[in-house]
């Protein structure tokens, strides 16, 4: 599906940092997990994914780091900071509240899990 | 990284192409691409590992980079992204660069605009040097056109000439013949046998090479061939004063003749009389005498016993035969040229006007100011021997006329114009009255001839004796910071860089030189720090009113002051004011040596009346105030060292005057000797200035 670039903009950080919260990834496999957990609605272009990935290290909510993977192949793999932790917990609440919002308008039919 | 690389050996050539292009517009960091373009290439590995065939991986990747976007963009987010990443001490020295390279970038545009300013003349100070020097006199009465045609008839002398003059005048030229002449005197017999022995090798030279060796010693420069290869190919020269004494030290040891150690080349001696084409014709003709070493050492002995033998030692002894024989063809070439001199010098003022041709790029105080009085200064030398072939010729009277003659042209150019001319005029005077001296102490003059010449020296200042005026100095100075300034703009104006080197010739650079080029950075950046024109000005107009009131002070009453003779103008901050530093006159010394033309001539004048006592009273008086008391001498000399009489002290038969000089204590009438050498005007350490008696010898 293709949405709205500020809209998803906006919730594209907050994506990242709920997947990595799961565990560390490279980006391929971030883009991957994006698309199965989002059932495939959620897509981020590989164009957007690694500026984000590098802005969020900026802020120090995840941190990049070279390990060898399973295959045996380099891959630099991204986690979850603590204050990316804390990020995560304040936009999720954000979220929560937007959706609890947008639900009064729209008569329940948005919400969030 | 190297393994990081490895793994992307396999991609398909689309998205190599496509990372390495977007990692050249990313423009960041070789390292951070480096780690980007791993990432990438990873992902495009990952993306792929599941096609199974060549071209579907062609046809993924190709989807792939579709999917990264504009690449443009991307390459733009990317390295947003990164420089954000980049820690902050990074940050802060990229920033610094930054700030450094604007800065530099803003100093070349603001040193461009300050090397192009122009200045603005506004005011013309060369008229008004003019309306200050020019009297309200009829200009008959003006002596420069008749110092100007002497100036024109004036027949300079030759090298030869210049020598035998310099025998007597400068301590060096003078220290070797003194030398040369005692070595002659103690060798005399074995030099005579040498002559006996060598003089056939002059005696066979033809008359022509004679006489181009001859012309060589004219000019003081003797010639010896440089044999190699068995043949003379070269010539150089030696000194005639080192060629004597190396024939000299041959002859006393005994030894054979050798090559003298060379001097230099013939270019070295190539005055353009100087008979090098002859010389070196004789090389290609292979006509060098035989025994040429002999031959010119025969003519280079008789010159210099001809020139050192009869030398005296008494430096106011009368002339030689010698001297005379060559100097008074000298004066009576410029017989003309003196008639307009004396004949100037009886002129009641001289007015030259200073001029400044606005054609001519080249505007130096040294242009303006000083382009006649070099030629002046050679008139004056040329009558001072004219002088003292009068005195010796037995025309006395001639003599103290030519002396007065000399002070009086003195006169034209003190108390006004630039202080270069003042002290040129200084020195004038002090020649005439030192000339004055030696004939008082070497003839005996009548009761009426020194009364009748104590009166004509006094009628020729018959004020005060004048001091240094430095008002057109400041006119000069005014006009130089005029142009070399720029008049408006922050600050006031500036000093322009190529300007004030133009105007003042310090540096003297040749505009097409390439040291200009060089000294450009120099100069603006010193520009840069040199204080505004209308702090300069307020400075320089600071100091020259300081100076004004201090060169009215003696010498003493400055030190009793604690001004030093080293103005005060030298401790204040260089780096912002050294224009100043570098154009304004030592006013302090340069007002010194004017109060030493006072107290010489007010010394000459007491000398003229002790003499008359002496004649009227048979000794000298006990005091000078007997002089002022018998109506001989108006007031007893000041000595400006003291601030007290000159120092009068009777003696047998004879009376000592002098001043205590610049060390302000009284050495009982010593002069200072400084490395064998006579400083007769005193040093800051030791001696006095002794009027009388006068010096009669170099001190060994």
């Amino acid at each position: 599906m293709k949405f709205e670039s500020q809209l998803l903009k906006g919730v594209a950080p907050v994506v990242v940092l709920e997947i990595l919260s799961g565990g560390q990834m490279y980006g391929y496999e971030l883009s991957q997990a994006i698309e199965q957990r989002s059932g495939e609605i959620l897509t981020l272009g590989k164009g957007t994914l690694y500026p984000l990935l590098y802005n969020l290290e900026a802020k120090k909510l995840v941190q990049g780091k070279w390990e060898t993977a399973g295959s045996g192949r380099k891959r630099r793999y991204y986690s979850i900071t603590g204050s990316g932790k804390d990020e995560l917990a304040k936009q999720k609440a954000q979220l929560k509240e937007l959706t609890t919002g947008l639900n009064l308008v729209f008569g329940g039919a948005i919400a969030l899990a | 990284m190297s393994d990081r690389k490895s793994d992307s050996k396999n991609l398909p050539a689309c998205a190599v192409e496509y990372v390495r292009r977007l990692l050249k517009k990313m423009r960041y960091r070789r390292k951070v691409r480096d780690d980007v373009e791993a990432e990438l290439k990873a992902h495009f590995e990952d993306e792929l590992k599941d096609c199974k065939s060549d071209k579907e991986r062609q046809q993924r990747a190709r989807y792939l980079v579709a999917d990264f976007g504009d690449m443009k963009l991307l390459a733009i987010l990317l390295r947003r992204a990164k420089k954000r990443c980049r820690p902050l001490w990074r940050t802060v020295i990229a920033r610094t660069f930054q700030a450094i390279g604007v800065l530099i970038l803003c100093f070349i545009v603001y040193a461009v605009w300050f090397s192009f300013g122009e200045p603005t003349i506004r005011v013309d100070y060369i008229r008004l040097l003019n309306q200050m020097n020019q009297p309200q006199l009829l200009d008959q009465d003006n002596a420069w056109p008749h110092y100007e045609k002497a100036i024109k008839l004036f027949v300079p002398q030759s090298p030869l000439v210049e020598k035998v003059i310099s025998y007597r005048h400068h301590s060096g030229d003078r220290e070797d013949a003194m030398r040369l002449k005692k070595m002659l005197l103690d060798n005399e017999s074995q030099i005579q046998l040498w002559f006996e022995k060598n003089q056939k090798y002059w005696d066979n030279l033809t008359h022509e090479q004679q006489t181009v060796l001859l012309k060589c010693l004219e000019y003081n420069w003797v010639p010896f061939p440089i044999i190699a290869y068995q043949s003379p190919n070269d010539w150089r020269t030696t000194t005639l004063v080192r060629m004597t004494e190396h024939i000299i030290r041959c002859i006393k040891e005994d030894t054979e003749l050798t090559t003298p150690t060379s001097s230099g080349t013939l270019s070295l001696s190539s005055a353009p009389e100087y008979p090098s084409d002859e010389l070196k014709r004789w090389i290609e003709n292979n006509t060098i005498p035989p025994n040429h070493l002999q031959a010119v050492s025969v003519a280079v002995l008789n010159e210099a016993i001809k020139r050192f033998k009869n030398l005296p030692e008494d430096i106011s002894a009368p002339l030689t035969e010698i001297e005379c024989e060559y100097i008074r063809p000298w004066i009576e070439q410029n017989e003309a040229a003196w008639q307009q001199y004396a004949a100037g010098s009886a002129k009641s003022y001289c007015y030259r006007p200073y001029t400044f041709d606005p054609n001519v790029q080249d505007y130096s105080i040294m242009n303006i100011l000083m382009p006649h009085l070099a030629p002046l200064r050679r008139l004056v030398m040329m009558s001072v021997w004219h002088a003292r072939i009068n005195r010796d010729q037995g025309q006395l009277k001639q003599s103290i006329e030519d002396c007065l003659t000399i002070v009086r042209s003195a006169r034209h150019w003190q108390n006004k114009g630039s202080i270069i001319e003042q002290l040129v005029s200084q020195g004038i005077s002090n020649l005439g009255h030192e000339e004055i001296l030696n004939i008082l102490s070497d003839r005996k003059l009548s009761t009426a001839e020194l009364l009748k010449l104590q009166e004509q020296l006094s009628q020729i200042y018959p004020g005060d004796y004048p001091l240094m005026n430095l008002e057109g100095e400041r006119l000069v100075f005014m006009d130089v910071i005029q142009r070399s300034f720029t008049d408006g703009g922050p600050g006031g104006g500036h000093l322009i860089p190529g300007m004030w080197d133009e105007y003042t010739g310090y540096l003297a650079l040749d505009s097409d030189d390439r040291d200009k080029r060089i000294f450009m950075p120099f100069l603006t950046a010193a520009s840069m720090v040199h204080a505004r024109r209308d702090a300069t000005i307020a400075k320089a107009n600071e100091i020259y009113d300081l100076q004004s009131k201090t060169t009215k002070m003696t010498p003493y009453e400055r030190h009793v002051s604690n001004i030093k003779a080293v103005d005060e103008y030298e401790s204040m901050h260089s780096y912002r004011f050294f224009m100043i530093q570098i154009l304004m006159p030592a006013t302090g010394r340069a007002s010194e040596l004017a109060y030493r033309g006072k107290i010489h001539h007010e010394a000459t004048l007491t000398i003229l009346a002790l003499l008359r006592w002496r004649q009227e009273n048979n000794q000298y008086p006990a005091a000078l105030d007997e002089l002022v008391a018998a109506g001989l001498l108006k007031e007893p000399p000041v000595d400006p060292y003291s601030d007290k009489p000159l120092v009068y002290k009777k003696t047998n038969g004879d009376f000592t005057l002098y001043s205590v000089g610049p060390n302000f204590k009284d050495d009982t009438g010593e002069i200072a000797i400084k490395h064998n050498r006579p400083y007769k005007w005193g040093t800051d350490e030791d001696g006095d200035i002794v009027f009388w008696p006068v010096a009669k010898s170099m001190p060994r």
